[in-house]
């Protein structure tokens, strides 16, 4: 055992001044402290990591319920009728006439505007989410998916920078409504 | 040597359940604030959804720095007659107030001993102009009755938008943003949580342009 450093233990005298703290016992103790240590940080790092995925599932959520409400104010086709899987060429956001005109609609954080184009500010450091919207057409409620039909499936996929992507589908049928 | 280790490694401890106690008090409010902005969302869907049309807006501003704050006055409701045109109880509005960092929603709200006969003296018709004025949101106010009643606290800022209103295609809809802040103090010092809640509200059945 190495030579004691202080003698300020009562263990000295028991031990005929032998031995006090020495370095190796303070060298043990911090590694047993540093093992406790280490077992606390590793939930509390997963309690963080927890965290950081439910807020950005919330994100991802809040964004998916934007654009499916925006999707919503469209009519369910083109005033003659037809639906469509795509834009017309040249169409944008800002002037997308029908629901179909969604279908594989895609953006992200970097680029999200409000309706009005006004970029959203969602402060600084803000990871990138991705969005993407599938228009599924059927002829029933529950039938198959097919190229035209009375109902759809409006589905919006938004993919936080990590853990699983969170998707909102919405049922739209075709109503005799002007609108 | 001993004693110098062990402090510093008490130090190191000390140091790490400041950090992890400073984390959670900041967490909290993250947190909250979340809850609040959901609850403060669904709560704009609810009012927006079933309404018919929307009337003045003020666009307001995200941090809370326009002169004019937020607000949307809208005609909730056909409920009464004459069908097609907008009497005071069918008219509600959403303002924000950024001296109480309130999301207000106002509406007229007879007393319930109030015959039939005494609530149609006083639920008028308002004419479109009225309803779609500049100043319609401080007018609308100080009708009879109107009275508010909070639906979401700590916002800082809002930012309101209607598009495709009068269209016989799209339907209208109200793009908003509400900016929610808290402050706390964390170790100390001052923290202050932000929330942006971002959302599209879109009404299901709007009417045509009433009279």
């Amino acid at each position: 055992m190495a030579p004691p450093l202080f003698n300020i233990d009562c263990r000295s005298q028991r031990r005929g001044g032998s031995a006090a703290f020495t370095l190796t016992e303070c060298l043990i103790a911090t590694a047993l402290l540093v093992f406790a240590a280490a077992g606390v940080i590793v939930p509390l790092s997963a309690s963080h990591r927890q965290r950081t995925t439910t807020n950005q599932a919330n994100v991802a959520t809040m964004l998916a319920r934007q654009l499916l409400e925006e999707i919503a104010s469209q009519p369910y086709a083109e005033p003659d009728g037809t639906l469509r899987a795509s834009p017309f060429p040249g169409q944008t956001r800002a002037n997308y006439t029908s629901l179909g005109c969604y279908n594989g609609y895609s953006d992200a954080t970097n680029s999200m505007t409000t309706v009005d184009g006004t970029p959203i500010d969602f402060g600084p450091g803000t990871p990138t989410y991705t969005r993407n919207v599938t228009i599924s057409y059927m002829t029933s409620r529950s039938g198959p998916v097919t190229n035209a039909g009375d109902y759809a499936i409006v589905a919006v996929t938004v993919a936080p920078p990590t853990g699983p992507s969170v998707t909102l589908s919405k049922l739209v049928t075709r109503s005799n409504q002007s609108w | 040597m001993s004693l110098m280790i062990l402090s510093l490694v008490g130090g190191a401890v000390a140091a790490l359940s400041l950090a992890v106690s400073g984390e959670w008090q900041a967490g909290d409010p993250s947190q909250s604030l979340q809850l609040m902005a959901v609850q403060g969302a669904r709560r704009i869907d609810a009012c927006i959804r079933p309404a018919c049309y929307f009337g003045s807006c003020r666009r307001g501003s995200a941090n809370g720095s326009a002169t004019q704050p937020a607000a949307i006055l809208f005609w909730k409701n056909d409920n009464y007659p004459s069908l097609g045109k907008i009497q005071l109880a069918e008219l509600a509005m959403i303002q924000h107030d950024p001296t109480t960092h309130t999301l207000m929603y106002y509406e007229a709200a007879f007393p319930a001993g109030m015959t039939s006969g005494q609530i149609s003296i006083i639920n008028q018709d308002i004419s479109f102009s009225l309803f779609n004025s500049a100043s319609a949101p401080d007018d609308f106010k100080l009708l009879p009755y109107v009275t508010g009643k909070p639906i979401c606290h700590n916002i800082s800022g809002a930012r309101f938008f209607v598009s495709d209103v009068g269209s016989n295609t799209q339907r209208a809809s109200l793009d908003y943003v509400l900016t929610f802040s808290r402050s706390m103090k964390v170790n100390g010092s001052d923290y202050n949580a932000t929330q942006v809640q971002y959302g599209t509200a879109t009404m299901r059945q709007p009417k045509d342009q009433p009279n």
